[in-house]
């Protein structure tokens, strides 16, 4: 980002966004609702997650270093996903609403196998899904999201393993219960 | 059968983990070890469709101007908050000069509670100010009690010979201001 666009970001007053947020928004938000996705799972609206990071991100904007704009969004929306689950359990939202059907193709998932992977995923302890999108989606080091995350290394490493593991014992009861039924 | 340790070994390689040594030492295994890179094999797959999963989660570009627009309601409400607390601030002033007026109004109506009819007096002009003096005169020292209106001008005076009898009229003007104030 260039320094006058980053001054633009940084000064503007207006009541229309600033034109530089806009196109962050418009870049970086597919990966972002996808993170958000993968953390609140159904219990809350991605977009509702994303929107509330920018939001948070846009209002103090002059404080923020505007020069690798990825990891301050990345951290808003981990951040905000993970605070909104701290909050009493609500129904689960509409899954239409999420946008998993309506993929950028408009593919429409329909592997039983991916669904059974959704299904243990959203199982998961919250910041063990955190720690596996940032790691296995987001491709960051250990060290990277242990700061990201604000924990040890050794807490991001058991995380992120005991989520694997946890995640092949669904995966394994699923299948055997699949099985049975049939 | 292969043990946590291997799994979460080949696992952090798959991470790209490990260090240049130790992740040579796991392709040395891998290329002796079957079992191993069949473990590796079935980790990747398992990778692959979390990663499918994941990216099915990325929205479409509508998805990005929902939210550019939800950020400009979000912004406009905020910039009309602002404008309201400016209205707040000259509403502040107007709601300051009313408590001024209505202080100024219930002070002028408390002096004119003052308004009275001395006894036997043929005045009915508001008395803010009694006071009580000592003069000299030819027959001995006088006490005259003098009745004040708000602008200071003088209204009655009263002469008494002994200072009981001005003090006797005071209080019986004071009991009539009361009375007064009261109706």
């Amino acid at each position: 980002m260039s320094n006058s666009s980053r001054d633009n970001l940084a000064h503007s007053g207006d009541a229309d966004l600033d034109a530089m947020f806009e196109r962050l928004v418009r870049d970086h938000s597919p990966r972002l609702m996808a993170i958000a996705r993968a953390i609140v799972g159904r219990r809350f609206s991605p977009e509702d997650v994303v929107q509330q990071a920018f939001a948070n991100l846009y209002e103090h904007r002059e404080r923020y270093d505007w020069s690798e704009p990825m990891p301050l969004l990345r951290r808003a929306v981990v951040n905000e996903a993970l605070r909104l689950l701290r909050r009493p359990p609500m129904s689960p939202i509409d899954s239409v609403q999420v946008g998993e059907d309506a993929s950028p193709d408009g593919r429409v998932l329909q592997s039983e196998t991916v669904e059974q992977v959704r299904r243990a995923i959203d199982q998961l302890p919250d910041h063990f899904k955190a720690a596996l999108v940032l790691c296995e989606y987001e491709r960051m080091s250990y060290p990277e999201i242990a700061q990201e995350l604000g924990i040890t290394l050794q807490q991001t490493k058991t995380w992120i393993f005991r989520a694997r593991r946890q995640l092949e014992h669904k995966l394994a009861e699923f299948v055997r219960d699949g099985r049975s039924v049939k | 059968m292969l043990s946590d340790q291997d799994i979460e070994l080949l696992e952090t390689y798959l991470d790209k983990a490990l260090d240049g040594e130790l992740a040579q030492r796991v392709e040395q295994r891998l290329a002796q070890e079957p079992e191993l890179a069949a473990e590796l094999a079935r980790l990747q797959e398992a990778r692959e469709l979390r990663m499918q999963l994941w990216q099915s989660y990325e929205p479409s570009a509508e998805s990005a101007e929902r939210i550019i627009a939800g950020l400009r309601k979000r912004e406009a409400r905020r910039a009309w908050f602002w404008r309201i607390l400016d209205y707040r601030e000259r509403i502040a002033a107007a709601a300051a000069c009313i408590a001024v007026f209505l202080i100024g109004w219930q002070w002028g109506r408390n002096a004119n509670a003052y308004r009275m009819v001395p006894a036997g007096g043929t005045t009915s002009q508001p008395v803010s100010l009694i006071t009580q003096h000592q003069v000299p005169s030819q027959h001995g020292d006088v006490y005259e009690v003098r009745l004040t209106d708000a602008d200071g001008k003088l209204v009655r005076t009263e002469r008494f010979d002994n200072l009981q009898d001005a003090q006797s009229f005071i209080n019986e003007l004071k009991g009539q201001l009361v009375r007064g104030r009261n109706r």
